[in-house]
Formats: C-alpha cells, sequence, structure tokens
C-alpha cells in the first residue's frame, strides 16, 4: 500500500511531465486568481489587487522551477534537454559543427588507426603461452659489427645442453621451398624446418591432426608436414579428412599430419607449409654450417639479465674450445617480440608522435572554437549565475550540450579509424611484421574513447568556468567586448592558437625532412637499370634434378628458351635481386702473394653468364662468366669495383684471388659496377659473384630483359617454362621497378602518411588563426571605425590586424621549432641523404606555417580596413 | 506587526498536514488557514507551499483531486491520506516533545 502511494505519483511525473506541469500551471494560475479576488474582497481595486497579488506570490516560473527541480528523475530529464538544445546549436550554425565535428573526427580518427597499428604490431603480445617468457637468441658479430646474426645449430645444441635459464631452446630454418605438384596448378609453398619442441616453447598445439613427434627430425622419419589453415582452406577446400593423406612435395610423397591455426604465423604470415628440422651431423661438429632462428622459453624464475649473463658464460667457453669457429662470438637474448618488430619501430613511433601532435592540434582547435562560441553567450550564462543557476548546473550544461557534437565526431572518427586501419593494412609493405594482428581492438577503441571524452570536458568546461570568473556587469552591459575579462579571455584564445602552431612546426618539418628524403632516394644511381625488365622466381625440386650439374643444365635449357622469344636482348639469373634482402658471407682476399685479409661480411651471389647484362650491370674490366666456369672448369669469380678498389688500389683486380666461403680460392676474371644491392638508402657493402655451375641452388630469379614494356613479357616466359617443365612453378613474377619500389614503400607509406599529417594540422592551424583574427576583428570593429574616422588609413588598420596574427604564429613556431627538433632526432633512421637537423627542411615548414598563417590573418584584416566609420560607430 | 517569521525547515510539512487533517483544501485555503490560525504570525511563502504540496504527494502522505472551489473555479484539493494520518500523528508526537523541551530550557536556564 505505502509503496504503492509512493510509485504511482513518480510514474505519473516520469511518465506524464507534461501533463504534470500544466495541471500545475493551472494550480498556481488559480492561486493568484484567488488572492486577487480576497484582495478586491479587502477593498483594493482590481488593478491593485491583482498586482498585490503578483508581488506576494512572486514569480509564477520560479515556482514552477522549484517544483520541477524537486521533482523525481529531473536529472535525467535535465540532460536529455541540455543535449537537445546542444543539437538544436549545432543545427543552428551548420558551419561551426561541420567545422568542430571534422576536428574531432580527424584528431580522434588518426590517433585511433595510428594507435591501431603501433598496438598490433609493437605492443599486442604474441599469440603464443606466457609470450612475455619467449626471448630470440642471435650471435654477435665479431667486434660489435654485427649486432644480431643467425646462430648455428652447434651454438644452439651447446647452449641448449649447458644453460640454466631455459625451459627449451628450439630452432627454425626459415629457406624451405617447397613445390607443390599433383594437385592442379604446380605451386611453389613458403616453407619452413621447425625442430619439433618448437611448438611446446611456443606452447601451441594444431588445430587438427598433432605436432612433430620428436623423432620426426631423423632422416628417414621427415617426410611429415604441417599446413597452415589458410593453405588447408584455399588448396584443400577445408577438408577435415586431409590429415594422415600424402601430398607431393618437390616430388616426395610427404603425411599430413595436422593443419594449424589461423593465427598461427610463425616465423611470418607468408609461411603456408611446416616441415621438420633435420640437423646434418657434420654441422654439429662445426664442419658445415647453417644459420637457423633460434627461440627459446625462460624458465618462470629466469629474467633476461640472467639468461644473458648465463649465455655469455657458456659463449667463452665456446670461444675457447673452437677458436678457428667461434672466436669473438658473442651472445645476444632479446625478447621475441622484439626481434618481430625491431625494423619498423621509428616509422611507427614517427607517427605515433605526428598523430599526438595533431590530435592535441584537434583539441586546441575545438576548445578555441567552443570558447569563442561561449564568448558569444557569456551575457547568457552571467545572467544565469546572477539569477541562481549553479555553477554545476552551468559545468554540466556546457557538457551536454557538446555531446551530441562529440558523439557525431566520435562515431565518424571511429569510422575514419577503421578506413584508416584497412587502408593501412591494404598499403603495407611486406616488410612490416604482425599485420594481421592489426585491428581497431577493444583495447584501442577505449583508448581513443577516453581522449575523445578529455578532449571534450576540456573543450566544454573550461569556456563554461570564464563566466563565473566574469564580473557579471561588465559581461551584461557589453557582451565581453573591448573589457579587461574580453581580453583576458582573447589572450587565452590567442596563446591557444599559439600552441597550435607549435605543435603543427614538427609535423610540417618532419613532412619537409622525408619529402627531401624521397627526393634524394629517387636521385640515387643504382647502378643497374631497372627499367624494361621483369623478374620470375622459381625453385627446382631436388628429387627431379639430384645433382647441381642437372640443376645447372635445367637452368641453362631455360635461359636458352626464354633469350630465343621474341622482344627478349638479355636473359640471366641471380639467387636473390637487389633489393630484395641479403645474403652476406664471409670470404678472403688475397692482398699479395701469401697474404690475406678476411672480410666478415660482404654481398655474394651466384648468377648466369648474362645476368650482368640483363639488369645492366656494367663490366668495367675482365669479362663475365661463361657455361665453361663449370665445375670441371678453373674456380672463378667476379667481384665489384668498391671491393677492387679498396683492396686491389691502382692494380687491375683481374688475375686476384679470392678465398670463398667454403675454403676454395677463386680467380678474379672480371670487374663489374658496384650497385645498390642492400637497399637504395644504405648502401653497406661490397659484392662478390661465383658463377652458377660452380655455386649451384635450388632458387634462382630468372631475369629478363627485353625491348619494350616488361610486362609483355611475363606471359610468353611462364610458357616457356612450362613447355620446358609443366611442373616446375614460377611465383613473386615482378618487374623490376615494382621490386625497386617495393623496397621503398615503407619508407614512401611514412612519408606520405606523415606529410598528410602535416597537410590536415597546417588546414587546422590556420582556420584557428583565421578563427581568432576574425573573432578579434568583429570584436574591434568600433575601435577600427575610429581609428579610420581619426585619420588613419586602411593600411594602418591591415597591419595592426595581420601583426596580431603574426604574431602568435612566430611565438608559436618559435617554440615549435624546439619540438621539430626533437622529432628530427627522432626520425633520424628515417631521413635519407639529409641530416635530421637539415635547415632547409626546417625552413621549408616553418615558412609554409607562417605563410599560411599570414594569409589567414589578412583576409581579416582586409575586412577590417573595409570599416565604414560612419556606420560602426552608428550601430553602437 | 513584527516580521512574519520564516518556518523551520521540516515544520511546513507538518502544518500543511495539520491544516488538511480536518477537511479537503486548496493551495490558497491552506495558506490562508495557516495564516489565520497564527494570528498572522506565519505567513507561507507560495514559492514553497507548491514543492511542498508535491513533495509530501510524492510520498503518498496527501493525495489530490481536482474540485470545485469556493468561488467556482477548478481547483486542486488536498486531503491527508492514512499512512499521512499515521505519519501526522507521529510528527505531532515528536513535535510536542520537541517543543516542550524547549521552553523548558527557555524557562529554567
Amino acid at each position: 500500500m505505502r509503496i504503492v502511494h509512493r510509485i504511482v505519483p513518480l510514474l505519473r511525473a516520469l511518465f506524464r511531465s507534461a501533463r504534470v506541469d500544466n495541471e500545475l500551471a493551472e494550480e498556481l494560475r488559480f492561486h493568484v486568481e484567488r488572492e486577487t479576488e480576497a484582495n478586491v474582497a479587502r477593498g483594493m481595486s482590481p488593478e491593485n489587487a491583482r498586482r498585490a497579488a503578483r508581488l506576494k506570490f512572486g514569480s509564477v516560473d520560479d515556482a514552477q522551477e522549484a517544483s520541477r527541480d524537486d521533482r523525481p528523475g529531473a536529472s535525467a530529464r535535465q540532460i536529455v534537454r541540455d543535449m537537445r538544445f546542444g543539437a538544436r546549436l549545432l543545427a543552428k550554425s551548420p558551419a561551426f559543427g561541420i567545422a568542430a565535428i571534422t576536428i574531432v573526427a580527424l584528431g580522434v580518427g588518426a590517433v585511433t588507426a595510428i594507435f591501431s597499428v603501433v598496438y598490433g604490431v609493437m605492443l599486442r603480445p604474441l599469440p603464443y603461452r606466457e609470450p612475455d617468457r619467449l626471448v630470440s637468441i642471435w650471435t654477435k658479430g665479431p667486434a660489435l659489427t654485427l649486432p644480431r646474426m643467425y646462430p648455428t645449430a652447434a651454438d644452439a645444441g651447446e647452449w641448449r645442453r649447458s644453460n640454466h635459464v631455459f625451459e627449451d631452446i628450439a630452432l627454425a630454418r626459415t629457406s624451405a621451398n617447397l613445390n607443390l605438384v599433383g594437385e592442379g596448378e604446380p605451386e611453389r609453398l613458403q616453407g619452413a624446418r621447425l625442430s619439433p619442441n618448437l611448438f611446446s616453447v611456443l606452447g601451441v598445439s594444431a588445430a587438427l591432426g598433432r605436432t612433430f613427434a620428436a623423432d620426426e627430425e631423423q632422416v628417414g622419419r621427415d617426410q611429415v608436414v604441417l599446413l597452415s589453415d589458410g593453405l588447408w582452406q584455399r588448396r584443400f577446400g577445408g577438408d577435415r579428412a586431409i590429415v594422415g593423406r600424402r601430398i607431393q612435395l618437390n616430388g616426395l610423397p610427404y603425411t599430413v599430419i595436422g593443419v594449424m591455426p589461423p593465427d598461427f604465423q610463425y616465423p611470418s604470415r607468408e609461411f603456408q607449409v611446416w616441415v621438420p628440422l633435420v640437423i646434418d651431423p657434420l654441422e654439429l661438429t662445426r664442419q658445415e654450417t647453417q644459420n637457423y632462428l633460434v627461440v627459446a622459453r625462460l624458465k618462470a624464475t629466469a629474467t633476461l639479465t640472467r639468461a644473458q649473463a648465463d649465455l655469455d658464460a657458456i659463449a667463452k667457453r665456446l670461444e675457447a674450445s673452437y677458436p678457428l669457429t667461434n672466436r669473438d662470438r658473442g651472445v645476444a637474448v632479446e625478447p621475441m617480440l622484439e626481434s618481430t618488430v625491431r625494423d619498423v619501430r621509428p616509422a611507427l613511433i614517427a607517427l605515433l608522435a605526428a598523430s599526438s601532435c595533431l590530435l592535441l592540434i584537434a583539441c586546441l582547435n575545438l576548445s578555441n572554437l567552443l570558447g569563442a562560441r561561449a564568448a558569444a553567450r557569456s551575457g547568457e550564462f552571467a545572467v544565469r549565475l546572477a539569477l541562481g543557476a549553479s555553477r554545476g548546473r552551468l559545468v554540466a550544461q556546457a557538457i551536454a550540450e557538446v555531446m551530441p557534437l562529440l558523439a557525431i565526431g566520435g562515431l565518424l572518427g571511429i569510422a575514419v579509424a577503421t578506413f584508416g586501419v584497412r587502408a593501412f593494412v591494404a598499403l603495407s609493405p611486406p616488410g612490416v611484421p604482425r599485420l594481421e594482428s592489426v585491428a581497431v581492438s577493444v583495447p584501442v577503441i577505449l583508448v581513443s574513447l577516453s581522449i575523445l571524452v578529455m578532449t571534450g570536458v576540456v573543450a566544454s568546461v573550461i569556456p563554461a568556468m570564464h563566466a563565473w570568473r566574469a564580473d557579471f556587469t561588465t559581461v551584461t552591459k557589453d557582451g565581453g567586448r573591448s573589457s579587461t575579462v574580453g581580453l583576458r579571455r582573447a589572450d587565452v584564445r590567442r596563446v591557444g592558437v599559439a600552441a597550435q602552431i607549435a605543435f603543427a612546426v614538427p609535423l610540417l618539418v618532419g613532412a619537409s625532412l622525408l619529402i627531401r628524403s624521397s627526393l634524394k632516394l629517387a636521385e640515387v644511381d643504382l647502378g643497374f637499370s631497372p627499367e624494361r625488365v621483369a623478374t620470375f622466381h622459381l625453385a627446382v625440386s631436388r628429387t627431379k634434378y639430384p645433382s647441381d650439374a642437372q640443376v645447372a643444365g635445367f637452368y641453362e635449357r631455360l635461359l636458352q628458351s626464354v633469350t630465343a622469344l621474341p622482344g627478349v636482348t638479355h636473359a640471366g639469373m641471380v639467387n636473390r635481386l637487389p633489393l630484395a634482402g641479403n645474403q652476406t658471407m664471409s670470404i678472403k682476399v688475397e692482398t699479395a702473394p701469401g697474404a690475406a685479409l678476411e672480410i666478415s661480411a660482404i654481398d655474394s651471389r651466384p648468377v648466369t653468364p648474362d645476368y650482368f647484362a640483363s639488369l645492366g650491370i656494367a663490366l668495367r674490366s675482365g669479362r663475365s662468366f661463361t657455361e665453361r666456369d663449370d665445375a670441371l672448369g678453373a674456380p672463378v669469380t667476379v667481384v665489384d669495383d668498391r671491393l677492387a678498389r679498396s683492396i686491389w688500389p691502382r692494380q687491375d683486380a683481374v688475375g686476384k684471388r679470392v678465398q670463398r666461403f667454403d675454403g676454395v680460392w677463386c680467380t678474379v676474371v672480371g670487374v663489374v659496377a658496384h650497385i645498390h644491392a642492400h637497399g637504395v638508402d644504405v648502401d653497406p657493402r661490397p659484392q662478390v659473384y661465383w658463377s652458377y655451375r660452380q655455386v649451384t641452388q635450388d632458387r634462382m630469379v630468372l631475369v629478363v630483359r627485353g625491348d619494350g614494356a616488361p610486362s609483355a613479357l611475363i606471359a610468353p616466359v611462364i610458357q616457356a617454362i612450362r613447355a620446358l617443365d609443366p611442373d616446375q612453378p614460377v611465383y613473386d613474377v615482378r618487374t623490376m621497378d615494382i621490386v625497386v619500389e617495393r623496397s621503398l614503400v615503407q619508407r614512401r607509406l611514412t612519408a606520405a602518411l606523415i606529410t598528410a599529417f602535416g597537410a590536415i594540422a597546417l588546414v587546422l592551424a590556420s582556420v584557428g588563426v583565421y578563427g581568432v583574427v576574425a573573432y578579434g576583428v568583429v570584436q574591434r570593429m568600433r575601435e577600427f571605425g575610429i581609428r579610420l574616422a581619426l585619420g588613419a588609413n586602411s593600411r594602418d588598420v591591415t597591419r595592426l590586424v595581420v601583426r596580431e596574427g603574426a604574431t602568435m604564429a612566430l611565438v608559436g613556431s618559435a617554440v615549435g621549432l624546439v619540438g621539430a627538433a626533437a622529432l628530427g632526432g627522432a626520425m633520424s633512421n628515417l631521413v635519407f641523404g639529409v641530416t635530421s637537423s637539415d635547415v632547409a627542411s626546417f625552413a621549408a615548414g616553418t615558412v609554409t606555417l607562417l605563410s599560411v598563417a599570414a594569409i589567414a590573418s589578412y583576409i581579416p584584416a582586409r575586412r577590417a580596413s573595409a570599416v565604414d566609420p560612419a556606420l560602426t560607430l552608428r550601430s553602437e | 506587526m513584527t516580521k512574519p517569521t520564516d518556518l523551520v525547515q521540516g515544520t511546513l510539512d507538518l502544518l500543511i498536514m495539520r491544516t488538511i487533517a480536518r477537511e479537503e483544501l486548496h493551495g490558497w485555503a491552506i495558506a490562508q488557514r495557516i495564516q489565520l490560525l497564527s494570528k498572522d504570525v506565519l505567513q507561507v511563502n507560495q514559492g514553497s507551499l507548491y514543492p511542498a504540496l508535491q513533495r509530501l504527494e510524492r510520498q503518498g502522505w496527501i493525495a489530490a483531486d481536482w474540485g470545485t472551489s469556493e468561488n467556482n473555479r477548478r481547483a486542486r484539493f488536498y486531503r491527508l491520506t492514512a499512512p499521512g494520518k499515521r505519519r501526522l500523528e507521529q510528527e505531532r508526537a515528536d513535535w510536542d516533545r520537541l517543543s516542550a523541551a524547549i521552553s523548558l530550557v527557555m524557562r529554567t536556564a
């Protein structure tokens, strides 16, 4: 009973708010009328009676307001009303609304997108069990010149046996070319060889079937294969009966023992199949060397520091025991995540810094915009404060009013972010790791939303707080204009604009640095001519061509038939294209008879005779290889002119001797031009070439030069290969121009993104300058009128106004240059051909910003100088 | 005439309930009645009368219905509900005890 009594009026008040209001109004009206009647009865005139009644009653609205505030659900209704009012304000001035929403959307969108990428690539834990206990182990080269080398199986075996800190150590070898035939088109699969314990080290198991058993690393038992989820779906239609089936890889039957889950992408997402790693016993006795990825799981009690110390001790022992192979060989341990993301970190950090700058600019711009609007309404706020509205009420209203704007902007921002992330993933160069884990994920949305809320609160509360700092009479008298309060608020806005410029300067300087770098990169002489060249990867099967001579014979036949194609001028082969990964070796060169010098890292490539002509690499002296430089002929080599000049200055290198990685001494028969093989931007090492008949590799790249567009060569060349061997897969077919482009794509992407950020920052900052200067002009119309009336000419007025904008821009730029210097330092890895403190870039960035700021303040200045004194003076 | 005394917080509720305990009254009449009975010492501020009426109604101690006033107008008449009656009794006992205690202190201290 009691509850019903309480609940009925509450429901009534909530759901029939309007009716309650009407009833109350009627009741109050009755009260006044009854009082008037009573007054008349007391002998007053009807008019006085009514007035007295009204006076005694007080404001009808007050009574109504007080009753309403007292009603249940009042605050919720208030918020809804404020938000509706905010939406109406937006609709009333659409330009303001669009500007504000755009600012929020861009700021939130850019930061969310970049943060999503950084989170996905750099911060998200690896998809393995307890990923923070996983470490990579590297061999450190002599005298720290090579901080990370792939360890040998012998070393890894020693580490595994003697360490006290790891649960287990696993090995992987990434170069396994497996040609799948017999199930449709022949296809070359990217495979990796994994030690069976790798799965327990990473803590993953198969989605279907099982992973490798410990004894499957022995020859004879190793013909088992694990498929990636992608390959299983694409090639085998997701057939669950695949486990136990045999497939033909390189002509050998392999039993499929399992399918891995979709997120298993070790060592990277390109890998499609995994086979057991079989280690040659010769490697364990250090007679042969192969290089492996080494991953280990720390014991729960071990730390990285202890692991490093433990391995250092082992390395010392190994150095003493095997001086021949382990002299100056140290060990480096690092978190596995660190090894995965090292290469892309500088670019991502620069992007993160740039997008943070953009967000700060957006926040400042938004609060300036809202501030200008609040200034126009300062009279209203002050009156409401004076009439008894509480400060909390004003702040609540300010926040509620801005909510529709933030909500729309935020939603658009998330849309921009989603689109941006998708674009980033689509445009990303192949080298960016872990792209598969990049998505606008929940934590990222939470961070971006908190940024959004902070932006909104800061931007909306501060203008509302101005109202109660203001003195009531001055605000209401002249609406804030030309009063001290108005000036102080204008100062706040000027500081805001200067700050926007300060944050925009680093972005523009960064963009200038990267644009200048791109220009410098375009000027680099590569040493070869990529135009009119098409490239084709192929990996031959050793089951089909067991001996080196047979492999080389196949290559020769292939080159003959390709060269015979119409439109082909040269065709050659190399094991690895320039600008597409490296292969470094340690060689010795004979400096004088009997005296040799070790070169620990040199670019080394086996090639066919016509390779140099195909790529347009100039022959400086001597000759190229011939088909007679085969296993029976004398061992020969061709070196580049950088090696020739540095080792045998002022002598002919032809006839000198070089000791191959396998210990065979080869005679230099030719010298060719040095080329950019490692990267357009970096060129650390000299180059040496071997005859493909003396150093034969299963995986080669066919390089075909034509006399027309290289893309026209692709179909006929593939046909020619198929005609020769229908089971031979051809993959990664690209024109050489695209190979060069791809090697630069990460730089290009970073440069494009930072330039885009710079452009947005420039627009926002100039809108900021324009807004504040234009607002100041409107406020000071009367002053300009007076000045013009007193004899100032329009140029004086223009100068006055432009000076205001220029001051903000100059102060902001000065501060911004400090930030730009810091950002430049952080970008030293990203610039090329210019120093990170490049004066021209700093000047270009600053001057662009200053000129745009000048234009942005010149437009309102023109309006100020065109003031008609008579009109403005009268209008006041 | 002395200045009208402000009503102690909470006593207005008591006075309203007391005034309508015997008969249903509309807002204006409640104010008049309180003023009359207190010999013009207590003047009910109209701005607090209606919020108080709404509060009481919401708490379920009074109820209201539209009726016709003495001057033939539509007016809202308030009456005490059963819980209101109990509440009034309790408040009244409290008030008696409190005022007796206060006057005792005022006389003897």
